[in-house]
């Protein structure tokens, strides 16, 4: 064989004469585009690709929950004097000119990926066709998730749905909502209408079709209220559009149909409550509900793991006590940037008798907190309002041998205790006190039960169910998760993120200051696009209004 | 003391003048018993004469008796000649001893042949060397160029002379003959490698440089790269970094590319392979092919150079065995001065003061702080800690050579080692090379003319071994050296109880720098193993047709393996018990390459030479595979035993598995050259080569490069014969000519599938992964070659006898259609690929001059080498035009540095343009716009003043702007030798010119308790007037630092004396000793950088990660200075 090789070169070399194949080389470790994919588990692959843009690297601004946070009238950006990033992020400024380019560009990859998959949906050789229709669902939904974000956070973007790389200019709201409301409706048609309690939860993550539903009325919601219109239309080439009568129907389907229903205890969604040595736990004999399955009010959640770098919850991290490293003095609080202070008006306007505000926000001056001792200005701190939120923050708890702290997932998933990669905390971006709150907005018959089930909970008597009181009970129920700032804006609320920012009191690096941030209205709330993306598109893209010159600039 | 041809060679030059000197000098001499030997050798110490005569006339054993007192030399001669057979003259300088037969009595003899002998211009020769053909004995010619010798009739007479071709005359029935020698031009006629072939020097029409393997080794160089460094005009050699072992960029004739820019290697004939293997010894010469026009004949890869490397061949004759042997001494060059505790202290609490903070109560903070504030302790100079003095190099190299009519070979051996000047006082930190080298050349049938058929093979072999490297990054992460120069002086080495220290409460994100080098880098070893065997065969079945075929295989394997204990160094340093890290990998694999030529070499009608050669080659790379993995747990805790079997435990998520093919390509190509000269006179070259390459989609695979030259040697017209006095040789040539280059990733016209990187975690444990798949870049099914198209003018001259020489070359090179991943809209979704994205040209001229001569036994010469490019991107295929560099090199909050931009050179430096510091209020109430609004209202005296650039009276980052560019303008190469006798000393020398640095020894943007060095410590602004250089102290990150500006800017010129040798060879003193040569010698290397750069060393090759981008110094690995003895020694 090999002789016949060395002779076929030297003819070759003496001769001059070339067989066509010696310059073919076959590619060993990937696959390409023109055979990928064939299989339904290729399918799958690719779906779990665009899963996989749900989890934030390592910027936090590329995460709308974090960005929408600390630009809610909740938080502050607050972190350590050199993150003027996130102090620019809520001052609505800017610090550099591609400060939100991984969003974007994360959010266009996700979508590339769905839109690669629904081009090739008809060359998998599927099995049936419920399995199709739900990797097809699937996708459809998570295209509508990504273009969701992307059209919140930076409003005028780009409509793209072909996996063939396109410059095109910005879309008007109404074409890139529309897409989002026949990809959901699509999606709510094809996903199988299995009961949380009937799914296989080795599936548990995936996107069913209540969370479509739960999304279907999020999107219209925003639509509706920001762009002060009455329905939500469909993609260009459909004709109709997505009323809120059907939004109500899909929302009562969710509540009646999914088996997703709130916990007993408001608390226990929380992992604070594992930390059997946390006096709020034990006090109130907690028990966290976890994340293996057990949580029927998480309707759709991203996954971290700790199976990797790019696993963790970096939000979490970012929100845990900066530097304060001796663990036994902050138990069962962690460690992590000190991101997204709490506005202490947030504290002064939420009543007392609410259960959810102490178990919401974390004051480390609160002797009940049983907190040994908080350092001020712990690696240069700044805006730090003594006050953090509790739902999504790094937990320590005792080692099992008592040798000390570790992290409560270290503990759990037998990680190693590295407080920057060992929270992996899942975010619940769809919950199902949500759900009801959004059916209550949207009116129709069950608005009252859906307000009062939310409120029940809690032991809180019924209140009737108008904006006012709906408005209040999102943002007790629903602070720090990455909705207020949304919710203010499609209410056109935007007055409140100036005046419960102004002349607060903060200690930056260790010394009182009072800060004020003004909602810069000119932006309508979006962000800055990113400028190389402008650049690179040969002005194809337009700057959003209001971020244009250094008037911005922090 | 025997006849000295070169003192004759200057004697011959020198106008034949009486002076007085004879008579004027005196000489004493009081001896009863003196041999002939001494008396010359006195009489040319005092004097300064030098005797010229043939040893076979002159009875040095002679003994005589003298008595001369302050006598004339005249006089003593005549004493000491009296009444023997020897006459002298005295002409200028020097003494001519003749025997008297040859002027008394001309004709004794019927065969006396008498005659003189004259150079070309009819001067005669003086000294000429006569002898008979298979007889011993002879004669010289004297003053007149005279000379007669008995000569049997049938006789064929040998003349020659230095600096002159020798010449056989056959003497027939003659009695008188006027022989005229010929010049021997011999640096002219020396070849030089092209390339499938040789030519010779003088008729080479493209630019290329050519350095002899002596003075590479000469120059004690661990990779013979760093000798290449100031001897090769228009190829920029940049070390790497200083670490032991480490490579070099190499660019030839500027940037032409940010993708590989690599040149083409290739090693006795076979392309590919790493010069940084060799050992020096091992090297006949090197050859850079510069032009197009010369690297044409490689076509597709030839557009950034080639350097063709040829180890030493066998020669006919007796063994010759060489040993060079050296030890040296390793020390760094320049250390910066860091704040000592108490002046860190001041700083610190300074920057406090000046935030309007409360300064730091130390004493209640930091421990020991009596000892520090006293003066007791002046706490830890981590620098000093980090690096380690008189730390070895050294090197052995045997070589042994010599053949046979029928075969002749050359083996070399060699060791070389050199261990890490940084972090060596806590690791082991060194490298290991082992060479080994067989050429061997068999003739297998001849005639009387030529080889008829002839086979042969080279084999180099290279073993090479790292430990403790990993150490010291050039980046701010994982950068030892960045670490010690960083670290706070509050920290000591060890505590109380002997062990490193952890973490201080001062600020405990800082850690212990020489214990986390020690535990996270300190433990690991690298093997590398490379076998090169390349057989050819020649057939010449008639002469000068020349058939050729060669087959190359290079087979090379590594290993890797480090460990990493479970330790605890406080805060976010420590790796629990464990969880001690193994790492293991390997790899092997091999390429091969497959090459057939046919040349002819022809003349027609006498004047007419023509060479044609054509050929094909194959090649084949990149069939091997690698694995390796990683586990925790080892079972017995140390490096020695740092292999998986020992980490017995696997786990889902901690242990690591992987393998991987290397990837494999293939090249295929046909080519052909023409060359024609007229009577050695005009010139002209046409190359045209065909490649097709697997890199790219079939239909796009084959390109064409030819190139054309010309060249005339001026000095061969008869009409320049009036210039011949002075200018021996003239040439002048022209070159244009194509090349391409195809390093790029393989399958970029497929959109690939990745499987890495997409992980998403569904199910109930949270640890389990599902693997996602997705396109990771977009396809570009019309991806092609990048080209290079030059134009280079150029001309060779030597004058005034070979003394002085001097080459320039002027050229154009435009680089078109480079290879790039030019950043494509992130709507895209997918990886961009690469396109043919950029032109980029580079422009300039090189120039070197030599000198030569000698000045009786004292010979000296200068060469000096000037490289000036320009280098500017003419295009960028996307609608920005530009291509960013990476954020955060300097350090974590600070953005692009460095970009290419069309318009601008590559790589240059992209930041804020400074106008010193606010020194008062007043300044920054007076720094406005035109309509007086405030540029920098919230600026403090002390604060940067940035400059408005865009005149928007605000500072934006639209204000950045170039501030700097670490391409040299200029870049020079200097050698000055010199030898007296047995004596020898040479200075070797190189520099840049022109180019800048940005330097950052600390992370001022993010790292606020990290150390300062002297330099900005004292040049900080600390109130009015004290400095406009650097800004005022501040405990937080401020846009002073935050920003990029010229502010981290500094030039780089820097000229270095890199190596003073000095030397002795033993074997002028004791003749007898069974040696050819026995030199011993001394060197320095690095012995001073003239340079008012204030890092430590001015050659920074790192680039924040990029290729081609350079000189970002954020605490880079410096060069040492060596201080060597070694010795050559040749049987």
């Amino acid at each position: 064989m090999i002789m016949k090789k060395i002779l076929s070169l030297i003819l070759l070399a003496c001769f001059a004469v070339s067989c066509s194949d010696f310059l073919d080389t076959e590619n060993l470790t990937k696959k390409d585009s023109q055979s990928f994919p064939k299989k339904p588990s290729d399918a799958e692959q690719v779906l779990t690709s665009v899963y996989h843009e749900l989890l934030v690297r390592d910027q936090p601004l590329q995460s709308i929950f974090m960005v929408s946070e600390v630009m809610s009238d909740d938080r502050f950006g607050a972190g350590g004097s050199d993150d003027r990033m996130m102090q620019a992020c809520a001052r609505y400024m800017k610090n550099s000119e591609n400060m939100y380019a991984d969003a974007w560009s994360q959010g266009y990859r996700a979508i590339y990926r769905c839109n690669f998959l629904l081009a090739s949906i008809e060359q998998v050789a599927w099995e049936n066709d419920a399995q199709k229709n739900r990797v097809k669902g699937e996708a459809l939904f998570m295209r509508a998730y990504f273009y969701f974000n992307l059209a919140r956070m930076f409003g005028n973007i780009p409509l793209i749905t072909e996996p063939s790389p396109q410059n095109n200019p910005q879309a008007a709201p109404e074409e890139v909502y529309g897409q989002m409301a026949s990809d959901l409706k699509e999606a709510i048609a094809l996903l199988p209408s299995t009961t949380y309690q009937d799914m296989d939860k080795l599936t548990l993550g995936h996107a069913t079709k209540w969370a479509a539903e739960g999304l279907m009325a999020r999107v219209f919601l925003f639509y509706t209220g920001y762009y002060q219109k009455p329905a939500l239309p469909l993609a260009a080439k459909e004709t109709g559009e997505v009323s809120k009568n059907e939004v109500i129907g899909w929302i009562d389907d969710c509540v009646l149909h999914s088996g997703h229903d709130l916990l007993k205890d408001f608390r226990n969604l929380w992992p604070y409550s594992f930390c059997k040595d946390y006096v709020y736990t034990k006090d109130n004999s907690l028990k966290w509900i976890g994340e293996e399955g057990a949580n029927v009010e998480a309707v759709f959640s991203i996954r971290h793991s700790g199976n990797s770098w790019e696993g963790r919850n970096l939000d979490a991290l970012c929100f845990g006590l900066r530097y304060q490293n001796n663990y036994e003095d902050c138990f069962p609080f962690g460690q992590g940037w000190g991101f997204g202070t709490v506005n202490p008006v947030t504290k002064d306007n939420w009543p007392d008798n609410d259960l959810r505000k102490k178990a919401s926000i974390l004051n480390v001056d609160d002797p009940s907190e049983g907190m040994a001792a908080y350092t001020d200005n712990g690696e240069n701190q700044v805006e730090d309002t003594h006050l953090f939120n509790k739902k999504y923050i790094p937990v320590n708890v005792k080692k099992l041998d008592g040798s000390g702290i570790e992290s409560m997932w270290a503990q759990l998933y037998d990680l190693n205790f590295d407080f920057q990669s060992c929270n992996i905390q899942d975010i619940m971006v769809i919950r199902f006190a949500d759900i009801l709150l959004m059916g209550a907005e949207l009116g129709g018959p069950n608005a009252q039960s859906y307000l009062d089930r939310v409120r029940n909970r809690v032991g809180l008597a019924s209140v009737p169910a108008t904006l006012e009181n709906i408005k209040n009970e999102r943002h007790w129920e629903l602070a720090f998760e990455g909705v207020r700032y949304y919710d203010l804006l499609r209410w056109h609320d935007e007055d409140l993120l100036t005046k419960n920012r102004t002349n607060i009191t903060v200690r930056s690096l260790g010394v009182e200051t009072k800060i004020s941030i003004p909602f810069r209205k000119e932006t309508g709330g979006f962000l800055q696009i990113p400028t190389s993306q402008i650049d690179l598109s040969g002005k194809v893209l337009k700057q959003n209004p209001g971020w244009e010159g250094s008037e911005s600039m922090y | 003391m025997k006849i000295t041809a070169l003192a004759l060679f200057i004697f011959a030059g020198t106008a034949f003048a009486t002076d007085s000197y004879s008579q004027v000098k005196k000489v004493t001499i009081v001896s009863d018993n003196i041999s002939m030997g001494k008396v010359i050798n006195e009489i040319e110490k005092q004097t300064g004469y030098l005797f010229v005569f043939n040893v076979n006339e002159v009875n040095l054993k002679r003994n005589v008796q003298v008595n001369a007192k302050n006598k004339s030399t005249a006089e003593v001669l005549a004493k000491v000649f009296e009444g023997t057979d020897i006459s002298y003259a005295m002409e200028g300088r020097n003494i001519m001893l003749m025997s008297k037969e040859k002027e008394a009595q001309p004709v004794k003899q019927d065969n006396k042949l008498r005659g003189t002998v004259r150079d070309g211009r009819g001067e005669p020769v003086i000294g000429a060397n006569l002898s008979i053909k298979g007889h011993s004995g002879g004669t010289i010619t004297d003053m007149d160029g005279r000379f007669s010798i008995n000569a049997p009739a049938d006789a064929v007479l040998q003349v020659s002379y230095i600096g002159f071709l020798p010449q056989e005359v056959s003497v027939g029935n003659k009695t008188t003959l006027t022989i005229v020698l010929k010049e021997d031009n011999k640096a002219l006629d020396e070849v030089i490698v092209v390339g499938y072939g040789v030519q010779k020097k003088k008729l080479v029409t493209g630019a290329t440089v050519q350095v002899k393997g002596e003075d590479i080794s000469k120059l004690n160089t661990v990779s013979p790269l760093g000798a290449l460094q100031s001897q090769a005009p228009g190829v920029s050699i940049v070390k790497n970094n200083g670490k032991p072992g480490e490579g070099f960029k190499v660019t030839v004739r500027g940037l032409g590319t940010i993708g590989n820019a690599d040149p083409l290697y290739i090693i006795d004939g076979m392309v590919g392979g790493d010069m940084n293997l060799l050992n020096p010894s091992d090297i006949e010469s090197v050859d850079v092919l510069k032009d197009a026009a010369s690297t044409a004949i490689y076509g597709a890869r030839a557009a950034n150079g080639v350097i063709l490397v040829t180890t030493k061949k066998g020669k006919k004759g007796k063994p010759s065995i060489t040993l060079d042997a050296y030890y040296g001494w390793q020390n760094i060059y320049k250390k910066p001065q860091l704040l000592d505790a108490k002046q860190y202290a001041t700083i610190i609490n300074e920057g406090r003061l000046n935030d309007g903070l409360i300064p730091w109560d130390f004493a209640s903070i930091v421990e020991d702080w009596d000892k520090i504030e006293s003066g007791a302790w002046k706490g830890t100079n981590w620098l000093n800690e980090m690096v380690g003095k008189d730390k070895p190099q050294q090197n052995y190299a045997l070589g042994i050579s010599g053949g046979t009519e029928q075969s002749v070979y050359s083996i070399g051996l060699g060791y070389t080692s050199q261990e890490g000047i940084i972090g060596s006082n806590y690791i082991n930190s060194k490298y290991e090379r082992y060479n080994g080298r067989i050429n061997t050349e068999y003739t297998l049938a001849k005639n009387d003319k030529f080889d008829i058929l002839k086979i042969g093979e080279n084999l180099t072999f290279s073993y090479t071994n790292r430990n403790g490297l990993d150490i010291a990054a050039d980046g701010v992460y994982y950068n030892d050296l960045h670490n010690a120069l960083t670290a706070f002086p509050f920290m000591p080495v060890y505590d109380k109880d002997g062990k490193f220290q952890k973490t201080i409460p001062w600020s405990s994100n800082e850690v212990n720098p020489v214990a986390y080098m020690y535990y996270e880098r300190g433990n690991n070893v690298s093997q590398n193993f490379d076998l090169r065997t390349n057989y050819f065969i020649t057939v010449q079945p008639i002469e000068k047709l020349i058939w050729k075929t060669s087959f190359g295989v290079n087979y090379s394997g590594n290993s890797y393996r480090s460990f990493i204990p479970s330790y605890n160094l406080g805060g976010i340093y420590y790796r629990p018990e464990g969880q001690d890290l193994t790492s293991q990998s390997s790899g092997n694999g091999y390429s091969w390459a497959f090459d057939s030529t046919v040349s002819y070499d022809f003349s027609l009608f006498d004047k007419h030479h023509i060479g044609v050669m054509g050929g094909t080659s194959a090649e084949k790379w990149g069939m091997g595979q690698g694995m390796g993995g990683s586990n925790i747990g080892s079972e017995f805790d140390d490096f020695n035993h740092a292999y998986l079997s020992n980490n017995k435990t696997i786990y889902a998520d901690k242990t690591s598995v992987y393998g991987y093919p290397w990837g494999s390509g293939a090249l295929m190509s046909y080519f052909g050259r023409l060359n024609y000269d007229y009577n050695d006179t005009y010139m002209a070259t046409l190359i045209l080569r065909a490649d097709g390459s697997s890199n790219f989609a079939p239909g796009h695979r084959w390109g064409t490069f030819p190139s054309a030259s010309v060249g005339w040697n001026i000095t061969n017209e008869s009409w320049m014969e009036s210039t011949k006095s002075w200018l021996d040789f003239l040439k002048i040539r022209g070159s244009w000519g194509r090349n391409g280059n195809a390093n790029i990733d393989n399958f970029q016209y497929l959109s690939t599938i990745s499987l890495s990187g997409a992980d998403y975690y569904f199910g109930t444990d949270k640890i389990s992964k599902n693997i996602g798949a997705y396109p990771d870049v977009l396809a570009n099914p019309d991806v092609t070659w990048e080209k290079s198209e030059q134009i280079d003018l150029g001309f060779d001259a030597r004058s005034l006898n070979g003394r002085l020489g001097l080459n320039f070359d002027w050229y154009n090179k435009m680089t078109k259609d480079w290879l790039v991943r030019a950043p494509v809209l992130s709507t895209y979704g997918a990886g961009a690929p690469y396109i043919n994205g950029g032109d980029v040209r580079n422009r300039g001229f090189e120039m070197a001059l030599s000198w030569n001569d000698h000045i009786r036994d004292f010979n000296y010469g200068a060469n000096i080498n000037v490289t000036h490019n320009s280098n500017k991107v003419t295009r960028i295929a996307n609608s920005e035009g530009i291509i960013n560099g990476p954020t955060e090199v300097l350090s974590s909050q600070t953005q692009e540095m460095y970009r290419a931009q069309v318009g601008y050179p590559i790589g240059y430096f992209y930041g804020y343009k400074t106008d010193g510091i606010f020194q008062n209020e007043e300044e920054v109430a007076t720094y406005v716009d035109k309509n007086g609004k405030k540029i920098m209202p919230n600026a403090q005296p002390g604060d940067v003043k940035f400059v408005d650039m865009n005149g928007d009276a605000t500072i934006t980052t639209d204000d950045r702007t170039m501030i700097g560019n670490p391409n040299p303008d200029y870049t020079m190469g200097l050698s000055l030798t010199a030898s007296y006798k047995g004596l020898d000393i040479s200075i070797t020398g190189n520099g840049t010119f022109g180019n800048q640095i940005a330097k950052s020894y600390r992370s001022f943007a993010d790292r606020t308790n990290q150390n300062y060095t002297m330099d900005v410590a004292q040049n900080r602004w600390h109130g009015e007037g004290t400095s406009n250089r650097y800004p005022r102290i501040t405990s937080q990150p401020h846009i002073n630092w935050s920003y990029i500006s010229d502010i981290y800017i500094e030039d780089g010129d820097y000229f270095r004396i890199s190596n003073l040798t000095m030397g002795y060879d033993f074997m002028k003193m004791f003749k007898k000793l069974p040696f050819q040569q026995l030199r011993v010698y001394a060197s320095v290397q690095n012995l001073y950088a003239f340079t008012n750069y204030s890092g430590m060393d001015p050659e920074i090759g790192f680039g924040g990660g990029s290729s081609w981008a350079s000189g970002i110094d954020l605490g880079y690995y410096p060069g040492a200075r060596t201080f060597i003895i070694g010795t050559n020694i040749k049987f």
